[in-house]
């Protein structure tokens, strides 16, 4: 598993793939603590993480795309059915390459946080906190890339299906609360089993409940505020094996019925 | 040493392997033929693990490739058909790679790296991007792939296709210095390459084995089918009639005819030698021959021989 998850590392720096991830965060964190230093005389390092968060819906797609849809297409995935080491392991140490790539993408962003400390800044647990909800939601969103480019062999697809995935999650909130008010204009019209209004409001509201209950974004905002639960690590972590779980169950039945 | 039982391989609707079985003893070097499509990669693939057969079972030195693959599959070198490279990569982080991944003991990897790369003699490219080697190269980097770990088994899918005739024969020399501490599986649609280097051939076409025997006793099975090939000049109908009368010959047939140069084909019983009189027939009418040969068996015809051979068991 190792020698997989240190090949990969290697090859995104191999690549520009891993070089210009790297440059797009720094540019982009670099681009908005200088603005907000010139122009408002303060930084929040928990926004300027929550802004380069934004930036997941290409960055992600980009680096776990060839993960597995590469080897398909040139032929080394034989490589890792017939070796000893089993697929499961294969997918563990991709998937940690990729992680471990995201972390590497952070390091600009350190550089910020020693200047803010060197300038007698604060940096306290609601910083921290940003960091893990930032690393904690790019984990899930790289689980569900490797999931898209074990399904093909075209990394195009592969980025897009993850692409649309990643806007989906992101739109959580918004859908939920789009949803709730098209449901519950519906049912006032119509109102087949004549509810009262205020029912009526109330379903609509556990409707938006149980969607924003999926969102990852806004279990994990309690962190950005400094408060660390494990309920929040919890969701994510176990998305996280179900993805993964779910890309080596495509990969092992691709050994039965591919051609 | 190697068992393969039963084996049945469905794409869809499509039978691709059909209850093929036979076994592959120590130190041997099996060859398997047949045209592209009869099913030689597939059953590649399964006994390598790389796919699962529908139905059927393979060991490996008494290890089940499903039940126990780690073990199964430690004893296996594989080179499939397109060699599996990763091109960003120099050939030494790449076989760095592969001895990580078979689990090499890290005492014993540079010095089995420089064993190998000395044998398919690839050291002077060691430090070059994969994906800049010429094909040759490639896939004698794919070659040190399947070696590296030390199996007992090495399977080589199609080892010299797309090389020019100095690499095919290069690597057919490999092959053979390779059978000394391997067992080696390759298969083939090139009858001659599995005729130089093979202990026994497993002949294979749609899915099934049609035959399993050593190449003397294959070729001998062709015997009735032998041909010549010959080019002279002077008139056809003539020659032709001459020919057909002479003892030993079955039948003659014109293949190109340019400028009065002709170019026949005859097919001849194998059990009468008729070139000296063929010579001295076209000799003795002043047809000078330009080109006389003996033409090797293709491979349909082996099929054809083979098949029709076995229908006459039957009846």
């Amino acid at each position: 598993m190792l020698a997989i998850y240190k090949r990969e590392l290697a090859s995104y720096f191999r690549s520009p793939i891993g070089w210009v991830a790297m440059a797009l965060y720094a540019v982009l964190g670099g681009f908005y603590f200088s603005f907000s230093m010139s122009s408002q005389s303060a930084v929040n390092i928990s926004d300027e993480l929550g802004l380069i968060q934004l930036f997941f819906l290409i960055v992600i797609p980009l680096i776990t795309m060839r993960l597995f849809s590469e080897e398909k297409k040139n032929g080394t995935e034989v490589l890792l059915y017939t070796s000893t080491v089993p697929l499961y392991k294969a997918v563990l140490g991709k998937y940690l390459a990729a992680v471990s790539l995201l972390i590497l993408m952070l390091l600009s962003t350190f550089l910020h946080v020693i200047l803010v400390l060197s300038m007698g800044g604060l940096i306290n647990a609601s910083t921290l906190g940003s960091y893990i909800s930032f690393i904690l939601i790019g984990a899930l969103y790289i689980s569900i890339g490797v999931m898209a480019s074990a399904f093909t062999e075209n990394q195009i697809i592969a980025a897009v299906f993850s692409s649309a995935m990643i806007i989906f999650t992101m739109l959580l909130q918004v859908i939920a609360s789009s949803l709730q008010g098209i449901f519950v204009s519906i049912i006032s019209v119509f109102n087949p089993l004549s509810l009262s209004s205020e029912s009526i409001y109330k379903a609509g509201e556990n409707l938006a409940g149980a969607i924003n209950w999926m969102d990852p974004a806004s279990r994990t905002s309690s962190f950005s505020q400094g408060i660390l639960s494990l309920s929040p690590l919890l969701f994510c972590i176990s998305l996280i094996a179900l993805f993964l779980f779910l890309t080596y169950r495509i990969l092992e039945k691709r050994r039965w019925s591919q051609g | 040493m190697i068992e393969i039982s039963n084996l049945v391989k469905y794409y869809g609707d499509k039978k691709a392997v059909d209850h093929i079985s036979f076994t592959v003893e120590k130190g041997e070097i099996l060859g398997f033929l047949g045209p592209n499509g009869a099913g030689k990669t597939t059953t590649m693939n399964i006994l390598t693990g790389y796919l699962s057969a529908t139905s059927g079972k393979v060991t490996i030195n008494g290890h089940d490739i499903l039940e126990e693959p780690a073990l199964a599959k430690k004893a296996i070198g594989y080179l499939p058909e397109q060699p599996p490279l990763y091109l960003d990569m120099t050939v030494l982080e790449y076989l760095k790679f592969i001895s990580e991944l078979k689990g090499v003991p890290k005492a014993d990897r540079i010095r089995q790296m420089a064993e190998i790369m000395r044998l398919v003699r690839i050291a002077d490219v060691s430090d070059r991007v994969i994906h800049n080697l010429s094909k040759g190269y490639k896939q004698r980097v794919g070659i040190a792939q399947a070696m590296i770990g030390n199996p007992e088994v090495l399977v080589l899918d199609e080892p010299t296709v797309g090389l020019d005739p100095k690499q095919i024969i290069d690597i057919r020399n490999l092959i053979k210095t390779l059978s000394k501490n391997h067992t080696v599986i390759l298969s083939s649609h090139i009858l001659p390459e599995v005729q130089a280097v093979c202990d026994r051939v497993v002949i294979i076409s749609n899915g099934k084995i049609v035959a399993i025997d050593t190449p003397d006793a294959l070729s001998h099975k062709l015997a009735d089918t032998s041909k010549l090939a010959l080019t002279f000049e002077g008139p056809y109908k003539d020659a032709a009639s001459k020919i057909r009368t002479l003892p030993g010959v079955k039948g003659v047939a014109s293949i190109r005819e340019k400028d009065n140069i002709q170019s026949i084909e005859i097919t001849i019983d194998p059990k009468i030698d008729v070139r000296k009189s063929i010579f001295f027939t076209m000799a003795s009418h002043s047809w000078p021959i330009l080109e006389f040969k003996s033409l090797d068996p293709t491979l349909e015809e082996i099929f054809l021989s083979v098949t029709s051979s076995d229908e006459k068991k039957r009846r």
